[in-house]
């Protein structure tokens, strides 16, 4: 193998840039050896280079599309239970920068009065019977629901996630999201979106062991605002746990709001 | 006024009542009516950076108590009553007058029964007794409509940064789950469950609050007291040996940072008198918590502080070491390591049973003031451990059970406490809840100084072995 290609690179180095370099042809072929497979590893890495950019490009058009910067939204959760039993909450949420978003449960009476709080990877629940906060894990569900407190809370993957496109198909881009820290409610996800304004269609969400968690199908897109479009509803499906499933209903998403650097310290829950 | 013979089958006729009213309309009415009215108001009030939405709840809770008394040599004289049944309206609410101010409460009423009254004769044996008389005198201790203020404050945003608080709030500062040995401002928590004491003190609080840091100021005068909530006096206490007056307030400042994932707390307080510490002396109180690999809640929490006994130089302190554990999705276990440095060594213990047994019985009240401040002390002894399981999924996602142990580690002696909750509907919530007083080894015990050689553990100064309550809370 190794003489054949010696002897392939010797021929075009000979016959095709017709160059000497060195009085050796030993050396002309060590020359054009090396010269090939740096042009090689450099044309893969540039391909690479360039879907890993797309990917990232492609996560970032999510990221601003799910959680631009600021904005507050109003939300119905309503979370469907094996039994066919529901249960409904009515949840306001506020979100600034990369790492900062709190949420005010508004119904039902029984949870009226609960705050969540994000911070970088801090979370918090304030109970209004204990007076105080606590906090919580990211992978923990949200109110017993299907999706877990960072599928609300960390709704921007760019920070967390390395991705690649793993293909396209006729209006849709698949691409793979993986980990880069242990801190991540999902270990790998697969998302679909629209190859041609990004809106998410599809997900599915993976754990440490390989396993597929959830499903969540992404619909009605919707422009709350003018300039912006995102989906109104999200439905997760538990895989693990047949005939669960939550619907996450968006009613208002406001962008470009300027919320006080205060409504995000632990000090302001309750209040 | 008599009490009322029956609590139990008031308890029973009011819960079936309730049940089969609110599970035939909760399901359907709140998801009709109360979230889509939340919903709307949610969106109509959209038009600044939220807020302007009315937040209140109302519930009504029914409880029945039931504690079978136990025979007890350290308690003579006393009346207790077995059966207790105790309806609770609560109304929580925020008013907001804009989006800086905002003006918050928590109070309830109880109306509360009694029966089954028994007497610990001279001689500790429980026997049957008539029912004292009770009053509905709101100054009466025995009145069986009394209200409580839990909360209920003024807070207004002076600036996005500033921020002033004035009524009655529960500032609750540091990490501890079950016990918060740095809290000297509110009525303590009850460590089996901290959700039982909601209650708050008179305070005013200034407030800056930075990106990732706040600091605090707070004022607390105490309250003499008070009748159905409203404090009759505060600030101006009777100083009755000299008949004079003086003025009981405490100050803190606090400051908070959240510095490398950890919320860091360090407070110092100051007052001319406390509870049961040195007077006129400054309590330094830290507080960290910190998460370990997203599972891993690890908090610490402790109090410096002087005895008022003792000369300047002896300090103590009081410090709680926990961790939670949130691997799980549906389980959460929890445990704390307590210590008090002022609480009672074993040979302390001893000499406090000692002494009470060998008074004589009429005499054991006035004779021992220490033992009857115990009966009512939440921790006598130094150390505790304190543990807890949290599943928040039993079966089905309606049920959950908490359970969780306080245990002395001066006898081995402590109390388990489970609850199961049946959450009916979102609006309707059933609990059964059991409290077992155990000893793990009676000899472990301090010998009580009789020729019987009698061990007596810390339990055995509650009047109880075991106590039960099913409890019908229902949201409106």
């Amino acid at each position: 193998m190794s003489y054949n290609l010696n002897a392939a690179i010797k021929f075009l180095s000979r016959r095709f840039l017709k160059i000497r370099l060195f009085h050796s042809s030993l050396f002309d072929v060590a020359f054009f050896r090396v010269a090939f497979f740096l042009a090689l590893f450099t044309f893969e890495n540039s391909q690479q280079a360039l879907a890993d950019s797309e990917a990232e490009t492609i996560v970032s058009h999510y990221d601003e599309i799910m959680g631009p910067q600021t904005f507050e939204s109003e939300m119905e959760m309503i979370s469907t239970r094996e039994d066919g039993s529901t249960r409904q909450y009515i949840m306001k949420s506020l979100k600034s920068g990369d790492d900062k978003f709190r949420i005010w449960f508004l119904g039902p009476a029984s949870v009226l009065g609960q705050e969540i709080l994000r911070v970088g990877d801090n979370s918090w629940v304030y109970i209004p019977t204990l007076k105080r906060a606590s906090r919580i894990a990211n992978r923990d569900s949200f109110q017993g629901g299907d999706f877990n407190n960072a599928d609300i809370l960390k709704v921007n993957y760019r920070l967390d996630y390395s991705s690649q496109v793993l293909q396209k198909t006729p209006g849709k881009i698949k691409v793979e999201l993986k980990a880069k820290t242990d801190g991540t409610a999902y270990d790998r996800i697969i998302l679909v979106v629209g190859d041609k304004d990004f809106q998410p269609l599809e997900g599915q969400y993976f754990g440490t062991s390989g396993k597929i968690l959830r499903s969540a199908v992404f619909s009605e897109t919707t422009e709350f605002q003018k300039g912006h479009k995102r989906p109104k509803r999200i439905s997760m499906k538990n895989e693990v746990s047949q005939g669960r499933n939550t619907i996450l209903i968006f009613k208002t998403f406001k962008t470009n709001v300027m919320p006080p650097s205060q409504r995000f310290s632990l000090s302001d829950l309750g209040k | 006024m008599r009490n009322y013979p029956f609590p139990f089958l008031h308890s029973l006729a009011a819960s079936i009542v309730l049940l089969s009213s609110f599970s035939a309309l909760a399901d359907t009415a709140l998801a009709d009516t109360a979230l889509a009215d939340a919903a709307n108001e949610a969106h109509e009030a959209n038009d600044g950076i939220f807020f302007a939405a009315k937040e209140k709840t109302f519930y009504f809770a029914n409880k029945t108590t039931y504690t079978p008394l136990q025979n007890s040599s350290t308690l003579r004289n006393q009346i207790f009553p077995e059966l207790n049944n105790s309806t609770e309206f609560n109304l929580r609410f925020k008013l907001r007058r804009s989006d800086n101010s905002t003006f918050q409460g928590d109070v309830s009423e109880f109306l509360s029964h009694d029966g089954r009254y028994r007497l610990f004769n001279a001689n500790g044996k429980v026997e049957k007794t008539s029912a004292p008389s009770v009053s509905f005198s709101p100054t009466s201790p025995r009145s069986p409509l009394t209200a409580q203020i839990n909360e209920v404050y003024w807070n207004q945003n002076v600036t996005d940064a500033f921020q002033v608080t004035a009524g009655k709030k529960r500032v609750v500062w540091g990490s501890g789950i079950t016990v918060n040995p740095g809290d000297v401002i509110n009525p303590p928590k009850d460590p089996n469950n901290p959700n039982n004491v909601r209650e708050g003190a008179w305070l005013s609080q200034l407030e800056w609050t930075g990106n990732n840091f706040a600091a605090t100021v707070i004022a607390v005068p105490e309250v003499e007291n008070d009748a159905q909530g409203i404090p009759l006096k505060m600030l101006n206490f009777t100083k009755q040996s000299e008949n004079t007056s003086q003025q009981h307030l405490l100050t803190a400042a606090k400051m908070y940072a959240l510095l490398l994932e950890t919320d860091i707390i360090g407070a110092v307080f100051l007052s001319n008198r406390y509870a049961s510490d040195k007077n006129n002396s400054t309590k330094l109180m830290a507080s960290a918590s910190h998460v370990f690999s997203n599972t891993l809640e690890t908090h610490g929490e402790i109090l410096w502080y002087q005895l008022e006994q003792q000369n300047d130089s002896n300090t103590q302190s009081r410090f709680v070491l926990g961790l939670r554990y949130m691997k799980w999705d549906d389980v959460t276990l929890s445990g704390e390591w307590y210590h008090q440095g002022n609480g009672m060594s074993r040979n302390d213990f001893r000499h406090v049973i000692q002494l009470a047994n060998y008074s004589s019985p009429q005499l054991e009240n006035s004779t021992s003031p220490a033992l009857n401040s115990l009966k009512n002390a939440q921790f006598i002894s130094q150390n505790y451990l304190i543990a807890g399981v949290n599943l928040t999924k039993v079966g089905s996602d309606d049920f959950s059970i908490n359970v969780s142990t306080k245990n002395s580690l001066m006898d081995g002696s402590g109390v388990f406490w489970g609850q199961l909750v049946w959450s009916v509907t979102q609006a309707l919530e059933l609990s059964f809840v059991g409290n077992l007083s155990y000893a793990l080894h009676k000899n472990w015990g301090v010998d009580n100084g009789t020729a019987a050689g009698e061990h007596v553990t810390e339990n055995d100064l509650q009047p109880w072995r075991y106590q039960t309550f099913f409890q019908l809370k229902a949201f409106l």
